[in-house]
């Protein structure tokens, strides 16, 4: 399997700091616990709602946070990780598995190290309006990469940049402006040329869409897939705008409060739902046709608060289908058919 | 040519900067007070560089900056026509002193200013962007220097090092920069959460590079009001501080200084109480004058620049 | 069906530092009495601006230019609203028209509770109404009540008596700040707290008894959205103005909001004019649509139609962006326009596939192509065929 992203067990808490002397009370659990692989070239599609801290395993996959526990492997080659699985195992406390640990687990990595991944992962945020530094010209914005890491000098940045908006679709006259002269979706193309100049390998592109234009999202996204196929990105799609994320992702996951109850085939998930978030949340998407007839799902209440998740499976309090055993223990996330895997008691094998 | 391709690029950079320029100046244009301040600092920065033409000093003067003196008697005298405001306490030429004092309210108001605000803007950044353990030292710092009497610490400094507008100068940088420190941490606190200054790091950009590119430029802009603001302020601290003596020393162009030399003669004599109102209304209306006009400009860059901010 | 509001002609303009913003130019709109009718646009479309212009609440540095906005009121006549002064408005706004806009959170006052904010519609708009209830308890009472206790009570009924005739009396205002005088508004403040929580059970709320005590930022978007929807419906008003209430929204409450107003639609009679961008919401909920781009009206049609057969060049080019699965992508080309310097005649011309000579020289009208349909478009201006 050509794995180029690895996630094991990932977790990112944030401690919540209160009372007098402003202890740690305790934490939000925004992502608690995701394994996940995304191959090279492929567009993984990862929905939910707000909250569920699909954001926040965007970010912390590229290490623009720390996470809490876990391991992320980057490129790392097959029988390293094959190593790694038995390690852990049979002993996790096996210096070998230490030494490996700090030489692939991105994990781990601080410094120099860390920012040399700088040119491999790149990210594109939501709102273009506040992603872009409104006191810094286009050129400077694009080209800020590419002095960062002192790849070119003088006039070829200037070149490179230039070249790089033309492959998204701006032109020289927008080299000397400010952001704020731009639409949404202009911004947003100078985003992607910022992600894209140093011709990194992923890209976690968090809800690129969902800040623009109706006619702009398809713009965007037939830029997308244009760019990843000529210069063999990999996405991680994050948005919760379930047409979009069809359109573009080869597999698709769903989050729910940090963890993630569903994971298949772009196909295979939009053709039937198992897990019944997954429904639910399928069936609330307005369709674009008056006389399609949907069975919506309205589930009652609210996202609970990651802070203090519901005790075993954390849907259960607005499951239409919870059983005794949901209350009691967390389902685990298994393959149920080809490719399809879920995290419901309704699908446990045992 | 690539002499050419090089100033197509520098007018090319300059252009937004232009742009926004201009935008600037047509918000002020609206303000006519905005204009009256900057007419007002217009011509006292005029005054200032002209000095040596209008109020020439004698021949072979040391030192401009000491007034002329035209006699030693005590009782100033009236404006006259040789001396058109006449003279203060020791004979001391007050137009002499005015227009040269303009030169030196321009020195400290700006030097003090320009030194508060960068020592704020550091400390401030630094403070706000790493937080932690940096951030409680250095603002408890700064709260141990606010919570003394400003203008009683500085006088204490300046007693300390020995009185001169140098010590002044010092004395009031020194108590003068946790303002700005606070301020500039407050703006730093608010830009750091902003998406592009993760998208910097994103990038690979290193702190210090996150902090000065991308950060300070977002974040100065209520410290330019304060700055333009304050200068009003220090120039008064300064001329309150040569009024007691702390500051220039006798016979000194400083505008302080010359209201200092009228405390004998403030109240006048039995039957005229103003009978030397040159003394002190006339450096008094200069002062005044000038600290409007710092304060009047002060407003409207705060007008100016907040809608712009709200425009992006 | 009657129309109940009608838009003619209005063009409003901004006077920026840019220059002048041409937002709406020359719209006309009919909103029929108990429909639902869509207003679909992208930015700059100038939909909110429309929705705003219907109030009268466009800010500076907007004005309204030309143009007028009749409201059909109580008595069949049509008001013209952009000509009224401040308190005939007042009794327009909140009251026969209300309007909900896409932040809950910005509509509602932090420092109040749920129930002083829904509650204060009802002090403003239905203050007689509440005055005659509290009148009826304290007749009631009055019959049993003796002594020094009667005593009370008529006081009260007579405080209430002058409130209902003047509501602005200068006694009553005296009354309401002397201390144990003004108890007499606890029986006004219980008669609108019934009120309230029956509102509040009305937009399918959990709770309301509870809900009233409690401050925005303890609700959650959806039910904040919900009370928005509450303060904007308590005075059961003839059109209601939904400017995309909810975009802000989770998919799964959007689904609840608007599974609520499809409900609502029904029980209160009310005419709503809703504001998106999602087509699937279109779809879902509205009975007509009307297309704006760039501040006209490209076309205006049952939902169906629209859907089924769109006209206008933009519409179908919107439907067509609309990714799905199996059908190929494709997006309109270009960008929205500046709206200070527009393009010149139907200012889609420069993005339209089919764009001809007379496009970029004049503006074509809003005519009535099909039974029903309008479309603003060079291609149907001979006689209703596509040329």
């Amino acid at each position: 399997m050509n794995a180029l992203v690895i996630v094991k067990n990932l977790k990112k808490y944030f401690p919540v700091k209160g009372g007098v002397f402003r202890t740690t009370i305790g934490y939000v659990k925004a992502v608690d616990g995701i394994s996940l692989y995304i191959r090279r070239g492929e567009c993984l599609g990862l929905v939910g709602e707000s909250g569920c801290g699909k954001t926040t395993f965007g970010k912390t996959v590229i290490r623009l946070l720390k996470p809490t526990e876990g391991s992320i492997y980057f490129d790392v080659p097959p029988d390293v990780i094959e190593r790694i699985e038995e390690l852990e195992k049979r002993n996790p406390k096996d210096p070998e598995l230490e030494r490996l640990r700090k030489e692939y687990d991105l994990a781990t990595y601080k410094g120099s190290r860390l920012k040399r991944l700088r040119r491999r992962m790149q990210i594109v945020y939501q709102d273009p309006s506040t992603s872009l530094n409104p006191r810094m010209l286009v050129k400077d914005i694009v080209g800020e990469p590419l002095k960062v890491f002192k790849l070119v000098d003088g006039n070829e940045v200037t070149e490179r940049v230039l070249a790089t908006l033309e492959r998204v679709g701006l032109s020289e006259q927008h080299l000397y402006r400010y952001p704020h002269e731009f639409s949404g979706g202009q911004r947003q193309r100078i985003a992607i040329a910022r992600a894209i100049i140093l011709q990194p390998e992923f890209i976690v592109l968090d809800e690129p869409t969902s800040a623009v234009d109706v006619s702009v999202k398809a713009q965007l996204l037939k830029l997308f897939k244009s760019l990843q196929e000529d210069m063999k990105l990999t996405y991680l799609f994050i948005s919760h705008e379930l047409n979009i994320v069809e359109s573009i992702s080869d597999r698709v996951g769903v989050m729910y409060l940090g963890r993630l109850v569903e994971l298949a085939p772009t196909r295979t998930l939009f053709k039937k739902q198992l897990h019944p978030y997954t429904e639910a949340l399928f069936s609330a998407i307005p369709i674009p046709d008056p006389d399609a007839k949907k069975k919506r799902i309205l589930l009652r209440g609210n996202v609970p608060s990651p802070v203090n998740p519901p005790s075993g499976c954390r849907f259960h309090p607005r499951c239409p289908y919870a059983m005794d055993i949901c209350r009691e223990k967390e389902p685990p996330l298994e393959e149920v058919e080809s490719g399809h895997t879920v995290a419901c008691w309704l699908y446990a094998k045992r | 040519m690539l002499q050419t391709a090089k100033s197509t690029t520098l007018k090319k950079r300059l252009e937004p900067t232009l742009r926004e320029l201009r935008f600037i100046l047509s918000r002020l244009k609206e303000n006519p007070l905005s204009i009256a301040g900057i007419a007002i600092i217009s011509f006292y920065a005029v005054l200032a560089a002209l000095a040596p033409v209008i109020a020439p000093p004698p021949p072979k003067w040391r030192d401009p900056y000491m007034i002329p003196r035209y006699g030693f008697i005590p009782e100033p005298k009236p404006p006259n026509e040789k001396l058109i405001f006449g003279t203060t306490e020791g004979q001391y030429d007050l137009f002499y002193g005015c227009i040269w004092g303009a030169r030196t309210a321009f020195r400290i108001g700006l030097m003090v200013v320009l030194s508060v605000a960068l020592i704020g803007l550091v400390i401030g950044s630094v403070s706000g962007y790493y937080g932690g353990l940096v951030d409680e030292v250095l603002m408890r710092l700064t709260d141990i220097i606010l919570s003394f009497p400003g203008l009683i610490l500085v006088m204490a400094l300046v007693v300390a090092l020995g009185p001169s507008l140098d010590t002044v100068m010092t004395g009031l940088i020194l108590v003068g920069w946790p303002s700005y420190a606070r301020l500039m941490r407050g703006e730093v606190l608010r830009v750091k959460s902003q998406d592009f200054v993760e998208a910097a790091k994103a990038v690979g950009c290193s702190d210090f590079r996150v902090i000065f590119r991308h950060i300070v430029p977002n974040a100065i802009y209520p410290l330019l009001v304060m700055a333009s603001l304050d200068i009003g302020t220090i120039v008064l601290s300064a001329a309150a501080l040569s009024f007691l003596g702390l500051g220039a020393p006798v016979g000194y162009a400083d505008w302080g200084q010359l209201i200092s030399l009228s405390r004998n003669w403030i109240i006048g004599t039995p039957g005229q109480p103003l009978k030397y109102w040159h003394t002190f209304i006339i450096p008094g209306l200069f002062i005044f004058t000038f600290v409007l006009g710092w304060n009047l400009l002060g407003d409207a860059l705060r007008d100016v620049l907040d809608p712009m901010m709200r425009r992006r | 069906m009657d129309n109940i509001l009608e838009v003619r002609d209005l063009v409003v303009r901004f006077y920026t530092y840019e220059g002048i913003v041409k937002a709406i130019e020359g719209v006309n709109l009919q909103l029929r009495e108990g429909e639902v009718l869509g207003i679909i646009g992208e930015t700059g479309s100038g939909k909110s601006v429309t929705a705003l212009s219907i109030l009268s609440l466009v800010p500076p540095p907007g004005r309204v230019e030309k143009g007028s906005v009749l409201f059909r009121g109580r008595d069949g006549k049509f008001i013209p609203i952009l000509k009224l002064g401040r308190k005939e408005l007042q009794k327009i706004r909140g009251r026969e028209i209300s309007i909900i806009f896409q932040e809950p959170r910005a509509a509602l006052n932090p420092l109040y509770t749920i129930g002083d904010q829904v509650g204060e519609v009802f002090l403003v708009h239905r203050l007689k109404e509440l005055c005659k209830d509290v009148l009826d308890e304290i007749n009631t009472e009055l019959e049993k009540a003796q002594g020094f206790k009667a005593k009370v009570l008529s006081f009260e009924r007579s405080l209430y008596e002058r409130m209902l005739r003047n509501p602005e009396s200068k006694v009553i205002k005296l009354a309401s700040k002397v201390p144990i005088v003004r108890r007499f508004r606890n029986r006004l403040k219980k008669a609108v707290r019934k009120h309230v929580i029956e509102l509040l059970r009305l937009m399918e709320m959990p709770d309301p008894e509870r809900i009233v005590d409690m401050y925005p930022h303890e609700l959650s978007g959806g039910m904040q959205q919900r009370v928005v929807i509450a303060m904007a419906l308590a005075c059961n008003p003839k059109i209601l103005i939904a400017d995309e209430p909810t975009t802000s929204l989770d998919v799964t409450v959007q689904a609840q909001i608007l599974d609520l107003i499809r409900r609502l639609k029904g029980k209160l009679r009310s005419s709503i004019l809703y504001i998106t961008h999602d087509m699937g919401v279109i779809a879902e909920l509205c009975d007509r649509v009307a297309v704006m781009y760039a501040g006209y009206i490209c076309e205006v049609a049952p939902v169906r139609e629209v859907f089924r057969e769109p006209l206008h060049p933009y519409t179908r080019g919107l439907l067509d962006s609309i990714p799905m699965p199996g059908k190929e992508l494709k997006p309109i080309r270009g960008t929205v326009p500046n709206l200070v310097n527009p393009p010149s005649g139907c200012r889609f011309h420069p993005r339209c596939p089919y764009a001809m000579d007379i496009c970029s020289k004049s503006v074509p009208k809003l005519r009535e192509v099909k039974k029903d349909h309008l479309v603003a478009c060079h291609l149907y201006d001979k006689d209703g065929e596509r040329s």
